[in-house]
């Protein structure tokens, strides 16, 4: 009873927590997401500048170019930088045991950090994706402009993949399994990069999404074997 | 939830490796294309068989124009082939001073046979790729004499086409009208089911569009002079258009190619306006599966089609069509592809050489994989029944129709 009435409290507490420990991550992920939409929007400038923007519709139309090919890894790098700072300290400092000793069920609990990692991305990726829709729905007409987005779709879910994936490795306690499951994580991201061609990905962006966020019980995975005591 | 996290993480480690693996060995043992490349001789109506493999002298052979092989036919040097297809090696025989000035009974010169090349291709991966609905229209007739890059583009609508300028991203409404109306009034109807140009000012002229309608009715349309050009193909009665592909090709009979619902080829003449049939001998040809290259020439027209069954090259007289020439090479399956048929069950890939889409495809299932999933089973089973573990057990279940994609996670993650 007295886990259930503090529940409400000690989901703000842990919320609160984690936003602390992200906060240095969330900040570096956003100036770098921040520099390369800007670089690649200055990129763009650049070429209408020297070409006019005509060029930028001939080479965006027939030759399969978007312009916005240096913030393709940016979205990895972040849900990696973000998953990583946000689980890392749990495993090395042990705090993890401490956590799980908390007054609140071990599925809210993982489900609220993952929650603050997840939504702090969010925020990054929303701000970027909508930076871009807005220069580029000034230049080039709508259509094009939802053909630039939808390309950054799959990036994003790789950024997703990155983040669950970074936790559950940060999260299992046996080294033999987290290199296992670094090799599963390269694997799944790798599968959002081998079709460079804008548009490849819009028939599977729904089953895609669904599988990202089915990959949270990786992380569940791993907290049970934890508390199971499967640490090397 | 633990059960569930478990059935997750098989899921994408099978997944992954049925990806990785096939595509790792792929990597591995790279294998050299076996397609030959096939010229047709005017003079002794033959075709001419090439094969090439790297650091290796040329295979050249004669056979027969229909239902000849090359194991067959006549080996023969490269001069001599030089001499049988001057269409594609008359540089060379002008600078030994061997052009004849007759073939064929056609009078010939290097200028007169420049003038008549004609090279094109296209592949299933441009056929289908996924565009953003925006095209570009350019000058037909500029000013200058050379072509600049397009300042307009253009979407279709069900109702009309609509322009937008470039420089400021707005409608313009003027073109847009005079557009439409000059398609409706040609019998158009909106909208567009397939459109087909070659939008680059580094080409010689230009043609603007092969543009197929709702109904499956083919249209040449262009830009001239700020004004539309719009023309009806005339194509045999009941036939709806399917695919159009404009040419644009220094020889100027020729406007394209088109393909029909029923997978029927036809070459554009651009006399006339007509699309004609190609000879029914020649076969069905559905460009979104196959590639196409065509070889033009004075003398005749080249064609190959290369399918995932192999490529089928067809030759046709350049005046009348007629098929005169026919040879097929199916595909032969590499020792290195029958080796993987024995270790994997199936494959699966994401990204496939005839579109540009990324999406889960499973292929080459091979029953000769079995034994190996049976080996590889037991072994998996025996483990299982030592470590009293239930997981590797359903694992050694899976590995008997899954293989080494299964075996290699129940492996390594079942140890606890």
């Amino acid at each position: 009873m007295a886990t259930t009435s503090h529940t409400p409290h000690m989901t703000k507490a842990i919320l609160a927590k984690e936003i602390l420990k992200t906060r240095r991550a969330f900040w570096c992920s956003l100036g770098l997401t921040a520099f390369f939409t800007i670089y690649a929007i200055l990129g763009i400038n650049r070429v209408i500048t020297t070409h006019g923007v005509e060029h930028v519709w001939l080479i965006m139309l027939m030759k399969d170019q978007t312009f916005t090919d240096s913030i393709k890894y940016v979205p990895l790098l972040c849900g990696l930088l973000v998953g990583l700072a946000q689980m890392m300290p749990e495993m090395q400092q042990n705090r993890l045991k401490l956590t799980l000793h908390l007054p609140c069920p071990q599925n809210r609990l993982l489900m609220t950090m993952l929650a603050t990692g997840f939504g702090e991305l969010t925020v990054i990726y929303l701000i970027q994706f909508v930076a871009i829709g807005v220069y580029y729905s000034r230049i080039i007409a709508p259509e094009m402009t939802c053909y630039v987005l939808f390309n950054t779709l799959p990036w994003y879910l790789a950024g997703y993949t990155a983040y669950f994936f970074s936790a559950a490795v940060c999260l299992e306690g046996k080294w033999k399994r987290r290199m296992i499951l670094a090799l599963i994580a390269a694997g799944v991201v790798t599968l959002y990069f081998i079709q460079p061609m804008p548009g490849a990905y819009n028939g599977v962006l729904l089953p895609a999404i669904v599988v990202t966020l089915l990959l949270t019980w990786l992380c569940i995975g791993s907290i049970v074997r934890f508390r199971q005591g499967l640490i090397d | 939830m633990s059960k569930l996290s478990k059935i997750i993480l098989y899921a994408v480690a099978i997944t992954v490796l049925s990806w990785f693996l096939p595509w790792l060995y792929a990597l591995l043992t790279p294998s050299a294309s076996s397609d030959p490349f096939c010229a047709f001789s005017p003079i002794s109506s033959q075709w001419i068989v090439s094969r090439s493999a790297p650091g290796e002298k040329p295979v050249i052979t004669l056979v027969d124009a229909f239902g000849g092989n090359e194991s067959s036919g006549t080996r023969i040097p490269v001069s001599v082939r030089d001499s049988l297809a001057p269409q594609l090696y008359y540089r060379q025989l002008v600078a030994h001073d061997l052009l004849p000035d007759t073939i064929a009974g056609k009078a010939v010169s290097a200028h007169e046979l420049k003038t008549h090349e004609a090279f094109f291709t296209c592949s299933p991966r441009e056929t289908n790729k996924v565009f953003p609905g925006i095209w570009l229209m350019m000058e037909s007739m500029p000013v200058r004499v050379e072509l600049s890059d397009p300042k307009e583009g253009f979407r279709i609508t069900d109702n009309g086409i609509e322009f937008i300028r470039i420089s400021d991203n707005t409608v313009n409404s003027d073109r847009s009208r005079r557009f439409t109306e000059a398609m409706k009034s040609r019998g158009f109807r909106f909208p567009a089911k397939d459109l087909s140009a070659n939008i680059t000012s580094q080409k010689t002229y230009d043609e603007g569009y092969l543009m197929i309608d709702s109904e499956g009715k083919l249209f040449h349309i262009k830009q001239r002079g700020g004004r539309p050009y719009v023309a009806i193909i005339d194509m045999p009665e009941d036939v709806i258009a399917s695919k159009a592909f404009i040419w644009e090709e220094s020889d100027r009979s020729i406007l394209g190619l088109m393909t029909d619902t029923e997978n029927r080829p036809y070459v554009i003449r651009s006399d006339g306006h007509k699309a004609i049939p190609l000879p029914s001998e020649n076969g069905k040809i559905d460009p979104r599966r196959e590639s196409i290259m065509v070889m033009g020439s004075l003398f005749n027209l080249t064609v190959r089609y290369t399918g995932p069954d192999g490529s089928r090259w067809r030759a046709f007289d350049a005046d009348s069509l007629r098929l005169i020439g026919s040879i097929d090479f199916p595909r032969v399956t590499s020792t290195v592809s029958k080796i993987a048929g024995y270790v994997f069950p199936y494959t699966l890939s994401m990204t496939s050489s005839y579109d540009s889409l990324a999406y889960p495809r499973i292929k080459n299932f091979s029953l000769k994989a079995l034994p190996l999933g049976l080996l590889l089973a037991l072994t998996l089973w025996i483990m299982a029944a030592r470590r009293k573990d239930k997981t590797m057990k359903i694992g050694a279940l899976l590995t008997l129709p899954l293989g080494i994609f299964a075996f290699l996670p129940f492996l390594l993650l079942g140890d606890e």
